[in-house]
């Protein structure tokens, strides 16, 4: 317990201090901006047939979004996850130049959540914008399934006048240790591309459909040149009455000795109460993963997965909430595993008081004194 | 009676503050007076207070202001335009933010007058104001052809 509280003080205190330091290091700075978001979560878990159960210290999260002028802005997310030695792994996540020529021409470079799918690029570590405790198997941190983090250059914008959307992307892709990016450079000479369109259009419904395709060369220590294509879909209801989350992914693998796909879908259902139980949203989610056991690239990592999950977020706070989770599960051949999930996720918004709905009028004091 | 008038005074200027909006009374978009735009379509209307769209047709930036909670021009607009809920509007700008689509969400402004002179004095900025608080040097925009005074105006 005392270790508990020695690292979860060590990490507020980071966290706490990098966010002051660098808003505090922005207003000094007349014509630039920052943006300081800060995501925390502390979670209790009870799970059948396994170690390590109880309290768990989840990721702290910092993201900085720096406007250097009108056009030129820089984006860095930081985070220190516990780990089962004591210690922290802080890493960054997030970090790449923008510069947005306009609405249909936006190109940074940098490392970012690949922008595959929906679930990676819409929630990745902020726990309080999903519904969910967990991420979905596919895309869960750490996933072998999916390139979880991408290093490169990115260009996307708007098409025309339209709710039409699009991203190029050009990098390095997945490197020797298949689920992290190359982040000093391609192990194997072979760029990973990817392009992805998406349609939003205003409403009601938050309605948001997409597809993004993947490529890439990989190579194995003992298999050099296996081909990936990933293929992603997917039709989100982004509002909270209801919220819909439907996504397919499709991954063929191919190398000179075998051929394997790997398909994945699941669907996420919730519905914010109304009257007196607006603070309550219960949810569902079904997920099914299937990997071929002749996949050159997973074939032997036995990840086959299929889960039920099914809880409900308490917003008790405007930005804090808890959730209450149970999950019924099968990992590969394991059998399957049921398990009870709390969390206490939070989100700060150091730039604005914690307002959540947009920084305060920083040009009024300069404005009115021109 | 110099009681009454006073009650009946700080009932206005309470009324004042929290933006009352009478009922019937339109809200009118307003922009910085170098804002080479004097009509925009609903469709258009919203993709810039979504943010979706964030730079004029010049390619000058857009600066969005918009009223603290409570004000009843806010919940006409968050309505109508954004077609939100208050909690659906908070995590709509954090979820922006995060995903890095815009590097900032929109400035705050806590009454009228204070919209008025701030969209006069931040170029490229645009918001939102009853009608009947407006002066006469604010630039209103019509939508879809309409001003606020005729009617079929959309922000009625």
């Amino acid at each position: 317990m005392s270790c508990f509280i020695r690292y979860g003080a060590r990490l507020a205190i980071a966290v706490v201090a990098i966010a002051v330091t660098a808003t505090a290091f922005a207003q000094d700075t007349l014509g630039q901006r920052i943006n300081t978001l800060i995501f925390g979560e502390i979670d209790y878990r009870e799970r059948e047939d396994e170690g390590n159960d109880g309290f768990v210290i989840g990721q702290g999260v910092a993201q900085f979004n720096m406007r250097l002028d009108d056009r030129l802005s820089v984006f860095t997310e930081l985070t220190a996850t516990a780990r089962k030695d004591q210690s922290f792994d802080f890493s960054v996540e997030r970090l790449f130049v923008r510069y947005d020529f306009s609405d249909n021409f936006k190109l940074s470079a940098g490392r970012y959540h690949t922008p595959l799918g929906y679930w990676n690029s819409a929630f990745h570590h902020g726990s309080w914008l999903q519904t969910s405790i967990s991420r979905p198997e596919t895309v869960k941190f750490g996933s072998n399934v999916v390139p979880i983090h991408f290093v490169g250059a990115l260009l996307e914008g708007n098409i025309g006048d339209s709710d039409f959307g699009y991203k190029v992307g050009y990098g390095n892709g997945r490197s020797d240790k298949i689920n992290a990016p190359g982040d000093v450079g391609d192990s194997n000479n072979s760029r990973a591309w990817m392009i992805a369109g998406h349609y939003r259009p205003p409403g009601r419904l938050g309605l948001h459909v997409g597809f993004s395709l993947y490529v890439d060369e990989i190579d194995r220590e003992f298999e050099p040149g296996i081909d990936e294509q990933l293929f992603s879909a997917y039709l989100a209801l982004e509002r909270e009455a209801p919220e819909v989350v439907v996504e397919y992914t499709y991954a063929n693998h191919e190398s000179s000795l075998s051929d394997g796909n790997v398909s994945s879908i699941y669907g996420q259902v919730a519905y914010r109460l109304t009257g007196n139980a607006d603070k309550f949203k219960p949810y569902l989610r079904a997920e099914r993963l299937d990997v071929d056991d002749d996949d050159p690239l997973l074939g032997m990592l036995d990840l086959d997965y299929e889960g039920l999950i099914a809880g409900t977020r308490w917003d008790f706070s405007p930005s804090a909430v808890l959730k209450v989770e149970v999950r019924h599960e099968e990992f590969g051949n394991t059998g399957t595993r049921n398990s009870f999930w709390l969390q206490l996720a939070f989100v700060f918004n150091a730039s604005s008081g914690n307002r959540l709905y947009g920084a305060r009028a920083p040009e009024y004091r300069v404005a009115l004194s021109r | 009676m110099k009681k009454l008038i006073m009650v009946l005074a700080l009932l206005i200027a309470a009324f004042g503050a929290t933006g009352g909006l009478a009922e019937g009374q339109p809200v009118a978009i307003v922009v910085h007076p170098d804002v080479q735009v004097s009509d925009l379509t609903t469709s258009q209307l919203r993709r810039i207070f979504l943010a979706d769209q964030q730079f004029w047709p010049d390619r000058s930036r857009i600066v969005l202001l918009v009223r603290a909670p409570k004000a009843d021009d806010r919940n006409m607009v968050l309505d109508r335009i954004y077609q939100m809920s208050e909690s659906e509007y908070s995590r709509y700008w954090i979820a922006k933010i995060f995903r890095a689509e815009i590097a900032a969400g929109p400035q705050i402004v806590f009454s009228s007058n204070m919209a008025q002179e701030l969209v006069t004095a931040i170029p490229g900025s645009i918001t939102f104001i009853p009608s009947s608080e407006i002066d006469s040097h604010i630039k209103v925009l019509s939508i879809d052809g309409l001003l606020p005074d005729q009617p079929g105006y959309a922000l009625h």
